[in-house]
Parts: C-alpha cells; sequence; structure tokens
C-alpha cells in the first residue's frame, strides 16, 4: 500500500506542477502581448495569416507525393495541389480546366489546345511539352493509366498535344478528369521533397498518411487564393474527427462517418452538406477460394444483408440502398429493366437455396458443409470507414444464422490481404463513376484480371461486351451496354453493392466559398475561405 | 476475529456474490445478447433493454452479462495458472539456489526487461488475435512477478533456524518446500495474486480494445467500450454500461485484495 500511495503523491505533484507551469507559461505570455509594440507588425501579420484546417479519416492518408502512385494523386487533388486538362462539373460532365478545347475526328487521334497562361508552381510554364513528359511518366508508371487509356504516342506542338491512341475512345474527356492524369512538371519535381503542380496550393510539409501542409502559390493562373495556408490532418477516429471540429481544432471534416453526423444535424454553428455520389459500399466474393465458387453461396449472403435496415441504422440514413450496381442518378444506372436475382432480405429465402444447393450439416458442427468444404468464411475490411467493419459484424449475425461461420477482421487496410488472396468476403468503399465513365468501374472490377477485381471473377462474354463498349460512341448503346454487363455481374453474384453513399461533409459556418462536389474529386480551390 | 478479519470476510463474501453473479449472468439476460435488430438500432435504456441499444439493435445489459464470464474468469484462470507457475519457477530458484538460480532468474530478467503491456501486445500479435491468445500473452506478461518474489521470500526463509532444524533433522526437501516453505510464502503470494486479479483484468480489456484480444461479435466488455466509441455522443450508453462493469469489477477486486492483505497480516515483501 506504501508503495501504491507513494506512486498516488507523485502523480498528484506531477499534476499540480504541470497546472503551476501552464499558470506560468500563460501569464509570460500576456506580458509580451501587452509589452510587445515593437513586435505588434509581425503579430498582426500573423494574425491575418488565414490558415484552415482540414481534418478526414481517409482523404488526405497520401502514401508518397507521386500523383502517378497508386491514388496519391487524387489525395492530392484535395491539397489543391493538382490540376487536370479537364474537370468535372456539378453534373459530372466534362469541362475544359487546363485545356481551352478538345477535338477529334476520328476518335483516336484528339487535339487538345492547353491555356496559355498557366504555369507550374515552381514558375515554369506549362506548355504541351511538359504536360506530354508529365503524361508519358504517368503513363509508364501507373497500371491504372494504362488500363483507362490506351495510349500510343503523344506529340506537343507550343500549346497543342496531340493524343493517338491505339483504339477508338470516346471518353478521353472523361478519363482525363482522373486525378491520375493531373499535371505536373515531371521535370524539376522529385516526389519526396517537391512537387510542382499547377493548383492554388503547394504542398510544403508532407508526411505520409498523416499530414499536408499547403501554402498558396501567388501566381496561379485562375486567380490568388484566399486562404494562406491549409493543413490537411489524418485524424485516426471518427469520434476524434467529430470533437475536433467540435472543438475548433478544424474547420471542415472531410467525409463525416455516419455515427457523428447527428450531433451536428441541429446545431446552427456548423453545415452538414451531403451530396450523393457514386460511391458505392460493397462486398466482393473471393471466387479463387473454394466455398465462394459456388453461385448459391455468393447469392445466399447477399439475400442476408438488409439493405434498407443498414441504410438507416449503421448509415443513419446517408446512404441509399441498392439492389443493382450503379447509383440511380447515372443514365445506366439504377436497378430499372434488370431482373433482380436479390430483390429484398430473405434470410428464409438463402438458408432454403443453401440447402437446395446441396449444403448440409453433416459433422454436427452447427456449420453447414459439403463435399468437404466447410462454410468457415473470413471477411476483411479496412479500419477508416467504420461502418464498413460495423456491416461485417451485422452480417456475422446475420449468416450465423443460417449455418455460415463469418471470421471479421477489421485492418489498417486491405492492401497486403487482398495482394495474397487470403480472404472470402472483401468490404470495400470507392467511387464507381468518378469520371462519369462506366468503363472505368467495369475494367477495374469485372474484366478478368481487372487491377481492383478482387473477386477474382471473369466471365468472357463480361470482357468481350467490355471491349465493345469501348468502341462504341452513341451514348444510348453506351448504357445498354453497361446494363449488359451489370445483369451478368447481379446474376452471377460477382459482388454486391449494397448501397451508395452520401458525401458528408461537415463544417464550420466561418468557412466560406465552399460546397461539397459530388465527383468526390475537389477540395480546396482558390475560392475556398475562412472567416476568423 | 479481528475487525480486519471480519472486514476480509465480508468482502469475500460479496466477492463470491458477485462471481455467483458473473457465472450466473448468461442466463440473467433479458436479450439474446448476439440479435441483431435494426429497427431497434441506438435505442436509450427502456424496459425492454435496461441499459439500451448499440447501433446493430443488440441488447447492451444482455452483453454485458454475457461479457462478464469472458472479461472475469478468463483473468481468473490467467491469474491462477501464472500464480501457480511463477511460484514453483520462485521457490525453485530460490531454494536449489546455484546454477539453477542463475539460469531461472535470468530468463526472469529477460522478460522483465520489456515494458509489461508492450511484450503482451506483441505475443498476442504474434500469435494471432484471440481468446486464447490474449490469456497465452498475458500470463507471459504477468509470471515474472510471482517468480521474483516467491524467490526472494524462500531465500529470506532458507537461513531462518527453523527451516535449518528442520534439515539436521534429515527432512527430505520436497517434505521441507510443502510443510514449511509454501506455508510461510502463501500469504503473501496469495496477496499479490488478488491484487493482480483487477490488473489482468484490465489488461484483457486493454487487449481486447486494441482488437487482440476475443474478435467480434463476441460479448467482451473491452471489445464493447471499442466499438462503443463510435457512440460516445450519440449513444453513450453504448460505452457506458461496460465501462461501469468493468469498473465495478476492477475496485471489487482491488478492494477485497487491500482487505484480505490486512487480514493476513503481510507486511514484508510486498
Amino acid at each position: 500500500m506504501f508503495h501504491h500511495r507513494k506512486r498516488i503523491g507523485a502523480a498528484l505533484l506531477a499534476a499540480v506542477l504541470l497546472l503551476g507551469a501552464a499558470g506560468c507559461g500563460g501569464g509570460s505570455r500576456e506580458g509580451t502581448s501587452q509589452a510587445g509594440t515593437a513586435e505588434s507588425g509581425t503579430a498582426q501579420a500573423q494574425e491575418e495569416k488565414k490558415v484552415m484546417n482540414l481534418g478526414s479519416t481517409g482523404y488526405f492518408a497520401a502514401e508518397t507525393m507521386d500523383p502517378a502512385n497508386g491514388w496519391d494523386g487524387w489525395y492530392m487533388m484535395y491539397d489543391g495541389a493538382l490540376e487536370t486538362l479537364f474537370k468535372l462539373d456539378e453534373s459530372i460532365s466534362p469541362v475544359p480546366a487546363l485545356a481551352l478545347s478538345c477535338e477529334s475526328a476520328d476518335q483516336i487521334t484528339w487535339t487538345i489546345e492547353l491555356r496559355d497562361d498557366v504555369t507550374f508552381q515552381n514558375g515554369e510554364k506549362m506548355t504541351a511539352e511538359a504536360v506530354k513528359t508529365c503524361f508519358e511518366r504517368t503513363y509508364e508508371n501507373s497500371a491504372r493509366a494504362r488500363e483507362q487509356i490506351a495510349l500510343e504516342s503523344l506529340e506537343a506542338e507550343g500549346q497543342t498535344l496531340t493524343f493517338h491512341l491505339a483504339e477508338p475512345s470516346v471518353t478521353l474527356m472523361n478519363d482525363l478528369t482522373d486525378p491520375l492524369w493531373s499535371v505536373y512538371d515531371a521535370v524539376n519535381s522529385d516526389y519526396t521533397e517537391n512537387l510542382y503542380g499547377t493548383g492554388p496550393y503547394i504542398i510544403t510539409e508532407f508526411e505520409p498518411f498523416s499530414e499536408t501542409v499547403v501554402r498558396k502559390y501567388e501566381g496561379y493562373w485562375g486567380g490568388v487564393p484566399k486562404l494562406d495556408e491549409a493543413h490537411l490532418i489524418t485524424i485516426s477516429d471518427a469520434e476524434s474527427l467529430s470533437m475536433a471540429l467540435q472543438n475548433g481544432e478544424i474547420d471542415l471534416a472531410v467525409s463525416m462517418p455516419t455515427s457523428a453526423v447527428s450531433v451536428f444535424e441541429n446545431n446552427q454553428d456548423f453545415v452538414v452538406d451531403a451530396v450523393t455520389t457514386s460511391r458505392g459500399n460493397r462486398l466482393y466474393y473471393n471466387m479463387d477460394r473454394p466455398a465462394m465458387k459456388d453461385a448459391a453461396v455468393r447469392q445466399a449472403i447477399a439475400m442476408c444483408i438488409d439493405r434498407e435496415g443498414v441504410a438507416s441504422a449503421i448509415y443513419n440514413g446517408m446512404a441509399e440502398p441498392s439492389w443493382g450496381i450503379y447509383p440511380d442518378f447515372l443514365s445506366y444506372g439504377g436497378t430499372e429493366g434488370l431482373e433482380l436475382t436479390v430483390d429484398r432480405y430473405d434470410p428464409e429465402g438463402a438458408a432454403a437455396l443453401l440447402a437446395q444447393a446441396g449444403w448440409s450439416d453433416s459433422d454436427g458442427d452447427g456449420i453447414l458443409d459439403k463435399d468437404g468444404v466447410s462454410l468457415k468464411l473470413r471477411a476483411v475490411t479496412f479500419a477508416s470507414r467504420t461502418e464498413m467493419g460495423q456491416f461485417l459484424e451485422l452480417l456475422q449475425a446475420e449468416l450465423s444464422g443460417i449455418g455460415i461461420q463469418l471470421t471479421v477482421d477489421v485492418l489498417e487496410n486491405t492492401n497486403d490481404v487482398v495482394a495474397s488472396g487470403d480472404y472470402d468476403l472483401d468490404c470495400e468503399s470507392g467511387v464507381m463513376a468518378p469520371t462519369g465513365n462506366a468503363q472505368y468501374f467495369i475494367n477495374m472490377m469485372f474484366v478478368t484480371g481487372g487491377t481492383s477485381n478482387y473477386s477474382h471473377y471473369s466471365n468472357p462474354q463480361l470482357d468481350a461486351l467490355a471491349g465493345e463498349l469501348a468502341g462504341t460512341a452513341d451514348e444510348q448503346e453506351r448504357d445498354a451496354l453497361v446494363r449488359q454487363m451489370v445483369q451478368m455481374v447481379l446474376d452471377d453474384n460477382a459482388m454486391t453493392v449494397y448501397n451508395h453513399q452520401k458525401m458528408v461533409n461537415v463544417y464550420s459556418t466561418k468557412v466560406k466559398g465552399y460546397s461539397t462536389h459530388p465527383s468526390e474529386y475537389y477540395l480546396l480551390d482558390v475560392n475556398t475561405d475562412i472567416e476568423r | 476475529m479481528t475487525k480486519a478479519k471480519k472486514r476480509a470476510l465480508f468482502m469475500c463474501i460479496l466477492l463470491a456474490a458477485f462471481l455467483v453473479l458473473v457465472l450466473l449472468g448468461k442466463y440473467l439476460a433479458p436479450n439474446d445478447p448476439y440479435k441483431t435488430d435494426l429497427s431497434h438500432s441506438l435505442e436509450g435504456p427502456s424496459a425492454q433493454f435496461p441499459f439500451g441499444t448499440d447501433n446493430l439493435g443488440r441488447c447492451i445489459l444482455s452483453r454485458v452479462l454475457e461479457g462478464a464470464s469472458a472479461s472475469v474468469f478468463s483473468a481468473l484462470v490467467v491469474t491462477g495458472i501464472v500464480f501457480a507457475a511463477g511460484t514453483a519457477i520462485g521457490v525453485a530458484a530460490g531454494y536449489l539456489g546455484g546454477a539453477a538460480d542463475q539460469i531461472l532468474m535470468k530468463i526472469t530478467m529477460i522478460f522483465q526487461a520489456f515494458p509489461s503491456f508492450i511484450l503482451a501486445v506483441a505475443v498476442a500479435g504474434i500469435l494471432g488475435p484471440g481468446l486464447k491468445n490474449a490469456m497465452i500473452s498475458l500470463g507471459v506478461m504477468y509470471w515474472t512477478t510471482y517468480a521474483r518474489l516467491a524467490r526472494s521470500l524462500v531465500l529470506r526463509l532458507r537461513g531462518e533456524p527453523y527451516i535449518q532444524a528442520a534439515r539436521l533433522c534429515g527432512a527430505k526437501r520436497r517434505h521441507i518446500l510443502w510443510r514449511h516453505v509454501l506455508p510461510a510464502i502463501l500469504p503473501s503470494m496469495v496477496t499479490t495474486g488478488f491484487l493482480d486479479i483487477s490488473n489482468v483484468i484490465l489488461s484483457m480489456a486493454g487487449l481486447s480494445f486494441l482488437g487482440l484480444g476475443v474478435q467480434a461479435p463476441a460479448a467482451e466488455w473491452g471489445l464493447m467500450i471499442s466499438y462503443g466509441r463510435s457512440f460516445l455522443q450519440s449513444g453513450p450508453w453504448c460505452i457506458l454500461f461496460p465501462s461501469l462493469a468493468l469498473f465495478v469489477t476492477v475496485i471489487l477486486f482491488n478492494l477485497t485484495g487491500d482487505c484480505v492483505r490486512d487480514a493476513l497480516d503481510v507486511g514484508g515483501g510486498m
């Protein structure tokens, strides 16, 4: 006991000392500000310096300062550091940004006229030659870029950039809105210390996965940025993010987890800005695994998802339940005209389906099995979107009711496990039509060997249709092709998109000139401002 | 009976009653602790759900009761095992002396060289999550206390006249250990064990909180607290009640441990 008392005493003493020190600190600071007339000039300058703090659990998680690495270009577009030749407007249609015009006679050769008044953040002029060098580098380093655009060669002359494609494409303008095709100075950037984009803000400090600091770029072609500095901070969990916003540590929270939204909904000091995007929360079925090869198992799992309930209880109403693949607002989206293999929450039906397919509990362990394969499945997801872990926990309870044992692993990120293939179910979240172009998602997710085809799905018919889509210009024909492919994916239950989540940004009313963009591509821009 | 002994007896009875409650918790639960019901998502305390529900509509009271056995009994088992193993190693080292003592104590020192909870996290991380592995990692973390304490107590006893007298009388080593050494060191050891239980409970909850212990959807207090963090403001009951259960349990074990120590009058060696 003596020991313990001593320890408590020490702790108390430490606390008192700390308080004392804090008191002294406050006092001395007051002293300098009163006496510091000589320093008032700098103090004032500091006061006037407009700094905005932005927080998120997963949107500022760039790994490197290299736009060609993974999704880092996307993150840095958020920082306001990068721009693309074309950008998406509010209705997800491409409009010129760094480009002035875009023309093509045969859909193979595309001539793009670039703006003449754009400089990189090191003062170098953005010429067609510079953009060519940049794109060639990105194309060489990124598999996703090669998947997106079948590039044969680029030609630069003055401010005219010409794309020579290997096959006709009608979606080049859409594709070029992807932050992967950001324009940066590929000659002078070293991607560790500096990156020279063309955006209104230049990255001055960069800590992988945790914090990026940007400063305004005075020579920005679109006017003078309103903020002097912005800090984009990764905050580890939803609760801390919500509290950081409440106590003023951050001014804007990007993608507020839905569980925290209710705290701000009736608060006058904050704006809850929710827009429908094409973000799909989805479940992949790894078809390399014996149990998941069985279409009945995949369908049964899909039938055990109470999509309405999930949207209201786990997503707090900030998501639209989905029974198809693409959201309603896209011309090829919704479920109209599709034959749904799963169209309601039906656990009894799922149990019957499994029984019919020959699954039974032959060894009496309470878990269904067939031909030596037991329905003991492993589901993985990542931690930054808390709803997905909760969704898997719900699914786990639902599936245990029909004799499927699900182990849920919520990981820091799923990159390693997805690469190793050691999973049956993978719960992921992502924007499905960020450029408005359906091809993007289909090529990544459903085409055999696609870079994000985590279901390891392979359907030669779909592959053929995807090829056809790339060469089809007519909008209606394109939509029809997409619907055909969506039908195949639904028939095979290759993936379940259980809802389309809204993008919810919450910010203090001090934040001006900002509104959430439905594409999830843009955040800081030249107009973003804060009133102190 | 002295006042201290009366108090210890009272606390022991109270603790016993609590343990019975923990044991029967499963049967007292008003609802199925694993049943999800999205129509009752995140409801505050009510007659049907006295502690409210989490966002999947699971009854918090039922989960707290269900989780009691995982949280409390696993800690009791861990403490029991490290108590026995640590004491045996310590007594062996202390009584045998020489090379055996050197080797055993060097091993103990190696284990103690790491910050204890970090060691447990590392072991649990390597073994993979799960209740069994969490218990192993806590065992690895806690046994050294008992080994060192038992050794130091035995070393002091070895020189005592009555032990030497027993030895002179030709008593066998086993006899001396069982009859003379063990009874003499037991009060100190038991008190340490009692006071350690609450630490083990907290460490167990800590491991689960970090995702290294009991895995979802199992109802375990640490895990429930971790889960409830998301609803700190929108549904504070999710985190409040499991924390309260943990708090009460730890306090109860600590107070009982204190009273037992006073009653057994263990002064030195602590």
